[in-house]
């Protein structure tokens, strides 16, 4: 179960000859449950492409997905069958905040499960748990969504998506443009769904601080392929080459640890997660 | 000085109370200067009043010695150009060259000189190359480039750059601040929006916005180690000055790595 792509590449447009692919010849397999990881790499790489086979917005051009159980490939028609799938893969774009459309906040998020059969009240009921877990209080329920600040939309659209209970949540770019303060917000939610929902959360991110804090696994994007999967300890220590190639920054703790044990000869672990430990880290080496 | 506002009030008309309660600051020629403040806190209001989109309530806005005003405003808006956050709301024609053109056509430059100006503009921001290109073929941080390229072709002394980088890769956020850095060595005035501390650590003096007013004005280095400041208005410092205002705080003793990091911070 979970999602598994197969030698899968992508055009958009294979029909024409010399087509170029969006993602060339990419495997990998996602666990349906407790997964963190971050997708990183230079915009135009693929990322967003890759990210939209994980629900069947995108149908393989080449190769084969299997998401929850339900193989997606070129022969299928799209029926019904996909639409379960997206109630198992909640995919929040990175402009999701120009996709709410209901008259107040709260028939916004029961969009979702009333489309997928519940009963109004049971779809209440739903999207109130759905909009308790990203924070969005009562006084919110009957405003317009357009009489929000950008950071709240984008809040709302993702539950939006929750409200479809999802088990797997893929968010492209969540943070890019947000405010610290709704970033924050924002990246906290993903602990609590993952570490006590137990869902697996992907990430599409640029952000190295956030990588290295929160993922357990990371996928590097590079030429319109998976150039690296595996943990962040490892591409950071060990593949220069990599980060280099794709135009990733490093963590400022991996920076600034490493600056000091370079100039001052000293042996601070360069893998810290936050700032918060290098500091300890510090006080504890004087 | 190139910039004068003096007890700046603004008031949306659906809300009850002021987004700018005045505001007041002096930026000569040649200065960057960083605009930071917590969501709401009025930055961008106060962008929108300094190039007229919107019109104060009350106080004045001088730029160059001239008082903002209906009479004033065209000869001002030659003065100041303004680059958003995203890239694609800011082309209107189908290739770069003549989305250059367009606001050069609006200030009725003559023809024969125009062909030149776009081409300093864009070898200015390194995209000559692209000058026949159309804007969706462009990546984010190219996209930026040339949005700064049609508004430095116009020759304003004053750019302000309301959130530019926030929705660029690291690749394309650093060839646009590299380009911002060569603006401010040929002498323009920067005013940045940001909400990214290391970006605001470039510049050389920071203000602080909040609930509509000033509650800090002061050389970077200062304001961003301020951390009480930094905490009400919800912005971060920079880990170069988190580490270097904890370790102080701690006693804590080895000069060479509290140095390091203070070297690190006050890099340019």
């Amino acid at each position: 179960m979970g999602i598994s792509l197969k030698e899968v590449s992508y055009s958009y447009n294979p029909k024409r000859k010399g087509t170029k692919y969006a993602l060339k010849n990419v495997s990998l397999e996602i666990n349906e449950r407790d997964e963190m990881i971050a997708i990183i790499g230079e915009s135009g790489s693929g990322k967003s492409t890759l990210v939209s086979l994980f629900n069947a917005l995108k149908i393989p051009t080449l190769g084969e997905a299997n998401v929850m159980g339900i193989t997606i490939k070129k022969i299928r028609k799209r029926k019904e069958n996909y639409n379960s799938i997206r109630k198992h893969v909640g995919l929040v774009f990175q402009f999701s905040d120009y996709q709410l459309f209901e008259e107040t906040v709260l028939n916004d998020v029961m969009f979702a499960p009333m489309n997928f059969g519940y009963k109004k009240e049971e779809a209440k009921e739903i999207a109130i748990k759905a909009l308790n877990l990203v924070g969005i209080d009562e006084s919110f329920y009957e405003k317009s969504p357009f009489q929000l600040s950008g950071g709240e939309k984008k809040i709302v659209s993702i539950a939006g998506i929750l409200a479809m209970e999802p088990d797997i949540l893929v968010f492209d770019e969540p943070t890019a443009g947000l405010d610290p303060e709704t970033k924050k917000k924002m990246i906290e939610l993903f602990r609590v769904l993952n570490r006590d929902l137990h869902k697996t959360v992907v990430f599409i991110t640029h952000d190295m601080n956030i990588v290295m804090e929160y993922a357990k696994r990371v996928i590097v994007v590079a030429d319109r392929t998976i150039k690296y999967d595996g943990t962040k300890e490892e591409l950071f220590l060990n593949h220069l080459d990599i980060v280099k190639d794709a135009h990733i920054d490093y963590p400022d703790t991996f920076i600034i640890s490493k600056m000091i044990n370079e100039k001052l000869n000293k042996n601070i672990n360069q893998l810290l997660e936050s700032k918060e430990e290098l500091l300890e880290e510090l006080l504890k080496d004087e | 000085m190139l910039i004068e506002v003096l007890n700046l009030v603004y008031k949306y008309e659906d809300e009850t109370v002021n987004a700018l309660d005045g505001v007041s600051f002096n930026i000569d020629k040649g200065e960057w200067v960083s605009l930071i403040g917590h969501n709401g806190s009025g930055k961008s209001t106060l962008s929108k009043l300094l190039i007229g989109i919107l019109s104060a309530k009350e106080g004045t806005i001088k730029i160059d010695g001239l008082a903002l005003n209906e009479e004033n405003i065209y000869e001002i808006r030659k003065k100041i150009g303004i680059v958003y956050q995203n890239p694609d709301n800011q082309f209107v024609a189908t290739s770069i060259e003549d989305d250059i053109a367009f606001g050069l056509e609006n200030l009725e430059v003559n023809p024969q000189e125009m062909e030149k100006k776009i081409d300093d503009a864009l070898n200015l921001v390194g995209m000559i190359e692209y000058k026949y290109e159309m804007p969706s073929n462009l990546s984010g941080g190219e996209k930026q480039r040339a949005a700064i390229a049609s508004i430095l072709a116009m020759e304003p002394d004053i750019l302000i750059l309301d959130e530019s980088t926030s929705m660029l890769d690291p690749k394309g956020r650093e060839d646009f601040i590299n380009v911002v850095k060569s603006l401010k060595e040929k002498g323009k005035t920067i005013i940045m929006i940001t909400h990214n501390m290391d970006e605001a650590l470039l510049s050389d003096r920071c203000i602080v916005l909040y609930n509509g007013k000033i509650i800090r004005d002061g050389k970077t280095l200062d304001v961003l180690l301020d951390y009480d400041c930094l905490a009400k208005s919800s912005l971060e410092m920079p880990t170069s000055l988190y580490l270097f205002h904890e370790l102080k705080k701690n006693n804590y003793k080895n000069k060479e790595v509290l140095n390091l990091l203070w070297e690190l911070a006050s890099k340019k």
